[in-house]
């Protein structure tokens, strides 16, 4: 356990490596949509390395933490805007980008100059966000007939680990701020459990990246 | 209070697999659905291709017998003519077996003709279709004293004469059914052109028979003369549709729609 507390955010970090290189192998086969998720792993990567870096070497890193949450949240809506053909989902997507931008609006101070207070509000729109934009994306796999073996795309794995991670992650991240502050003793343990989850997330997109090595790979995913 | 926050984690997690485990489930069964669409579409073409067999070779059976009952029989009398005619003492006496020997040549090459028409109509390959209906619907009146309506514009497009053979025939099976199993005593045939197809209504006035009991019926083993409706449907790429009065349950109306281009022409 005390090894898993000591290098869980390392393993997380090096993780993320597992779909960049995958993603980076068949880059050149990758559609649109691929090119721009492994470009948002790649922010969050290097995001989340400095992250790591900093607080090994005690700098207060709350800021790149927020700039990590909002880039997120951006480039996930960008990236389901795309994915999702419905005009249902689209302004859904625009709306809550709407409203995640006027709570940052008001929030910016804070955002920016974090201070020693972590705003767990962030994450946890962004985490909400992200599994409603999941569950909108299989909603809409379930009424595409022409996607067979659904199981059998890239994309299946890739939102699999994004809503597991997302969901595991909702309520450890808008608790944080408590945890962080009034009881500290069990914040390792939620980090713990949420750079697992980062991990898991981490491997099964990787495995959903080898599917772009089947010959009957096409150009839809 | 951070047991709480467990408990919550797994709950969403649940939440989350349960979401993927419907999907999955969903997508396997439609796959299921698909495939068993597919036996069902296999099933239906082999159902069709035997209907196909089975008659032709009764078509072949027919031709076979009509040659051999008509033809043959006719031919053999003339022979034995022929044969007599050699062996009379007096010309008049040959000149009357000739005669006769003649009057049955005749009937024999009436008949080849009436074969010959019934395998392939002479007034469809000349005319085409609206002229081989109209002949049709007069003959319909003419040998079974039915009442026959006929309309059709002028002018009719004419397109491969394969397809108009198919046509053709599937009109003549349906006629065939009105006075074999609806008994009609009015019958209407319409023939119009919208946009590139050929629509063909043929109405009666006989027990009703709908698009659900030719659905029922074709899938069926026997029912030979609606599986070969089908199948020239297919060939044709046409659409066929039967309505009937559901309550009086009397009168049908078929709509054939054939489009005058294949698919593949028009692209």
């Amino acid at each position: 356990m005390e090894f898993l507390q000591r290098y869980s955010e390392l393993l997380a970090c090096i993780s993320f490596l597992m779909p960049l290189i995958s993603g980076w192998m068949f880059f050149r086969k990758l559609s649109r949509e691929l090119k721009l998720f492994i470009f948002i792993l790649g922010i969050t990567f290097i995001l989340e390395y400095t992250g790591y870096y900093t607080s090994a070497h005690d700098i207060h890193n709350l800021v790149i933490y927020n700039l990590l949450y909002i880039f997120q949240f951006y480039f996930y809506s960008l990236l389901f805007r795309k994915l999702l053909p419905s005009n249902f989902s689209k302004w859904f997507i625009r709306i809550i980008a709407a409203l995640f931008t006027i709570y940052i609006g008001f929030r910016i101070k804070s955002v920016v100059f974090p201070n020693n207070t972590y705003n767990s509000y962030i994450p946890a729109f962004l985490s909400l966000s992200i599994i409603l934009y999941c569950i909108l994306y299989f909603n809409h796999q379930l009424g595409n007939m022409q996607t067979t073996f659904i199981y059998k795309t890239p994309w299946f794995w890739i939102m699999t680990g994004i809503l597991l991670y997302f969901s595991g992650s909702f309520l450890i991240l808008l608790v944080t701020n408590y945890f962080m502050f009034r009881a500290n003793e069990y914040i390792n343990d939620l980090w713990t459990l949420l750079f697992l989850f980062d991990i898991i997330k981490n491997i099964l997109i990787g495995a959903g990246f080898l599917f772009l090595s089947n010959k009957q790979w096409n150009k839809s995913f | 209070m951070e047991q709480i926050i467990l408990i919550g984690v797994g709950g969403m997690l649940l939440f989350a697999i349960g979401v993927i485990a419907f999907v999955v489930v969903h997508q396997r069964r439609v796959i299921q659905y698909q495939i068993n669409l597919q036996k069902l579409k296999e099933e239906q073409q082999k159902l069709l291709l035997q209907a196909t067999i089975e008659s032709e070779e009764k078509e072949r059976q027919r031709i076979a017998g009509d040659l051999h009952d008509e033809v043959g029989a006719s031919l053999s009398t003339i022979r034995l003519y022929l044969l007599q005619a050699g062996k009379k003492q007096t010309l008049e006496q040959a000149e009357a077996v000739t005669v006769a020997a003649k009057e049955i040549l005749d009937d024999v090459v009436a008949k080849v003709r009436q074969i010959s028409h019934r395998l392939s109509p002479e007034m469809l390959m000349k005319f085409g279709l609206k002229d081989a209906l109209q002949n049709a619907a007069q003959k319909l009146k003419a040998s079974e004293g039915i009442e026959v309506d006929f309309t059709s514009p002028e002018e009719i497009s004419r397109f491969q004469p394969e397809r108009e053979l198919a046509a053709y025939r599937i009109i003549q099976e349906i006629m065939g059914n009105m006075l074999k199993h609806a008994s009609a005593t009015k019958v209407a045939i319409h023939l119009m052109e919208r946009h590139n197809d050929l629509i063909i209504k043929v109405e009666d006035n006989g027990k009703g028979f709908s698009q659900d009991s030719f659905e029922k019926l074709k899938s069926i083993p026997g029912g030979l003369g609606l599986k070969n409706i089908q199948s020239r449907v297919d060939i044709l790429q046409a659409n066929i549709n039967f309505t009937s009065n559901t309550v009086a349950q009397q009168g049908t109306m078929m709509t054939l729609k054939v489009p005058l281009f294949k698919t593949e022409d028009t692209q």
